[in-house]
């Protein structure tokens, strides 16, 4: 069973935390889309892509193991009217150690 | 998990990574979007898809680095090797394509037993190769005996 719980730093929907929690299937990219979904952001996702991810695995994570996802902003930028908003999250696992951190970034295409 | 192990010592730069080839389908997408909460109608909904000038529903770009990772993985015969891994999505991935993820050694660590790669993932599409995944790296790190 995984659960995703620390809402990142920042204004986030209500309902979209409730959601996060009741669901049992919650993973990392859940909460970056919760995130990326915050209407402060005010992203279009229709003008969304993914452009890249990075892990870095620091041990394996282990079949029942709860993990918690913490979520924040690294960066964003505007470069000739193309959005970059890259999120850095830290896994942690039952030992309360970071097990994986994950950056993604998304850009929004000038519309 | 395959019987033998990848061990750092029999590696030299310029390696290549047996490539492991898979087809997409609209089950595959269907059961990533479940799994990851990914529901984007860019994934579902081919009517949106083509709104945007595509032929239909694109596949996620997390789901063809888990096929890089599957690569790696299968190649090490170690999950826990697969330490780091970079990937830039540069171009969309349709159904009925076949992915193949391949990689090749960069440089190694012995310092660390770490190996440098770098990482890609192709489409052959109306006869020329396209990059799902390019200009990509991944660190794999073996232990001693491993």
């Amino acid at each position: 069973m995984e659960r995703v719980r620390d809402a990142p730093a920042g204004v986030r929907r209500h309902e979209e935390l409730e959601r996060l929690y009741r669901d049992q299937g919650s993973r990392l990219w859940r909460a970056v889309l919760a995130f990326a979904g915050d209407p402060e952001l005010g992203l279009d996702f229709t003008r969304v892509v993914h452009a890249e991810q990075e892990y870095e695995w620091r041990r394996p994570l282990r079949v029942g193991e709860t993990l918690t996802v913490r979520a924040h902003i690294a960066s964003i930028r505007q470069k000739a009217g193309t959005g970059f908003l890259t999120i850095r999250s830290e896994l942690f696992g039952a030992d309360g150690d970071v097990a994986v951190l994950a950056w993604a970034t998304l850009i929004e295409r000038s519309a | 998990m395959p019987a033998v192990r990848v061990r750092f010592e029999d590696l030299a730069a310029g390696d290549e990574v047996p490539p492991l080839s898979r087809m997409v389908t609209r089950e595959d997408v269907k059961r990533y979007a479940d799994a990851s909460g990914d529901h984007n109608p860019l994934h579902q909904n081919d009517d949106v898809a083509r709104a945007v000038g595509f032929p239909g529903i694109i596949a996620h770009g997390m789901f063809t680095m888990g096929q890089l990772a599957r690569c790696l993985t299968d190649w090490l015969g170690d999950a826990g090797a697969l330490v780091r891994m970079r990937a830039q999505f540069r171009a969309p991935v349709f159904m009925g394509e076949t992915l193949v993820a391949g990689g090749r050694v960069r440089s190694l660590d012995p310092e660390t037993r770490t190996a440098a790669l770098e990482v890609w993932v192709t489409v052959e599409r109306a006869g020329t190769t396209e990059y799902a995944i390019r200009k990509s790296e991944a660190e794999v790190r073996l232990t001693e005996g491993g």
